[in-house]
């Protein structure tokens, strides 16, 4: 099965490795995996107190290069959105973006999973 | 899987198998099933489709993690997508395990790799164990919803620690 252009671009390049502190008041962290295959993906956004806008999101995934792309290219999309719309972001798109085929869907849902915690985990912080 | 791999080497459905009477029963009837032993055309098309069977069902019961799988599908047990329950820690624990041996993997540093890889093959042991342990005790021809959940958690758990075994070398 060949990767898409867009994953390997993803896959050797990936966007906003590494890590927000957990413990900020303003940084939502959630941590998901696959069953299927064992993936594991961290993924973090930092939160601007005044405005609502998501202004750095990291991410750390160990799993195959779908995996990494999707997260990858999720922490792109985090970053200037506000929580409410980041909400919207669905597996879909990141399907349509990265080309992934049906055997790697379940890497989109991990990413959008992650996002998903994310936004849980700097609400309940933050009620 | 089409059929049952078990029946294909008649063998007891059991999670502990004798491997090196697998490996022979496979051998045999890989060379029983040769499509080249066959000259009429169907035959030779039915021997095919039985080889890959025999293939097939070899790769499920091989493995341990695989037959545990094959082994709960069988016993009317949870399958991953059904069931994706993780003890609450453990992806918390995988995460910072894997960011210590990505490290480690890094700078070349072979004792930390080799520890790590040491306490993901105990916890395999470990798992691989809890398995034997409840299927042994099944009594009857499917297992009970508790024992479906209990094998499933520990199934769930063992892929990641696989998974990690998988993507790490052996030495750096």
């Amino acid at each position: 099965m060949a990767y898409s252009e867009k994953v390997i671009d993803h896959y050797e390049n990936p966007r906003n490795v590494g890590a927000l502190d957990k413990a900020a008041q303003n940084v939502g962290t959630g941590v998901v995996g696959a069953p299927e295959c064992g993936d594991v993906m961290k993924l973090q956004i930092q939160v601007n107190e005044d405005t609502g806008v998501i202004e750095d999101a990291k991410f750390k995934t160990f799993g195959c290069g779908s995996a990494i792309a999707s997260s990858s290219l999720a922490t792109e999309w985090l970053k200037g959105r506000t929580i409410e719309q980041a909400k919207e972001i669905k597996n879909t798109e990141i399907v349509n973006e990265l080309s992934l085929p049906p055997v790697k869907i379940h890497c989109s849902v991990l990413a959008e999973d992650a996002i998903r915690h994310a936004i849980s985990d700097y609400e309940d912080k933050n009620k | 899987m089409k059929q049952d791999p078990y029946e294909i080497f008649g063998l007891e459905r059991s999670f502990e198998i004798d491997l090196d009477a697998l490996q022979k029963e496979f051998v045999k009837l890989s060379a029983k099933y040769h499509p080249d032993k066959y000259v009429d055309p169907i035959e030779q098309m039915d021997a095919a489709e039985y080889s890959s069977e025999i293939n097939v069902a070899y790769q499920a019961l091989r493995d341990d993690e695989s037959r545990a799988n094959a082994l709960l599908a069988l016993m009317g047990g949870p399958s991953k997508e059904d069931d994706k329950s993780l003890p609450p820690t453990l992806l918390m624990e995988m995460m910072e395990i894997r960011e210590e041996m990505e490290a480690a993997v890094e700078a070349k540093d072979n004792a930390t790799v080799q520890k790590l890889r040491q306490w993901a093959e105990e916890e395999r042991e470990e798992y691989l164990g809890m398995l034997g342990q409840i299927f042994s005790k099944v009594s009857g021809k499917t297992v009970t919803e508790s024992e479906g959940k209990q094998i499933r958690l520990h199934l769930n758990s063992l892929r990641y620690i696989e998974r990690m075994l998988e993507q790490t070398p052996e030495e750096v």
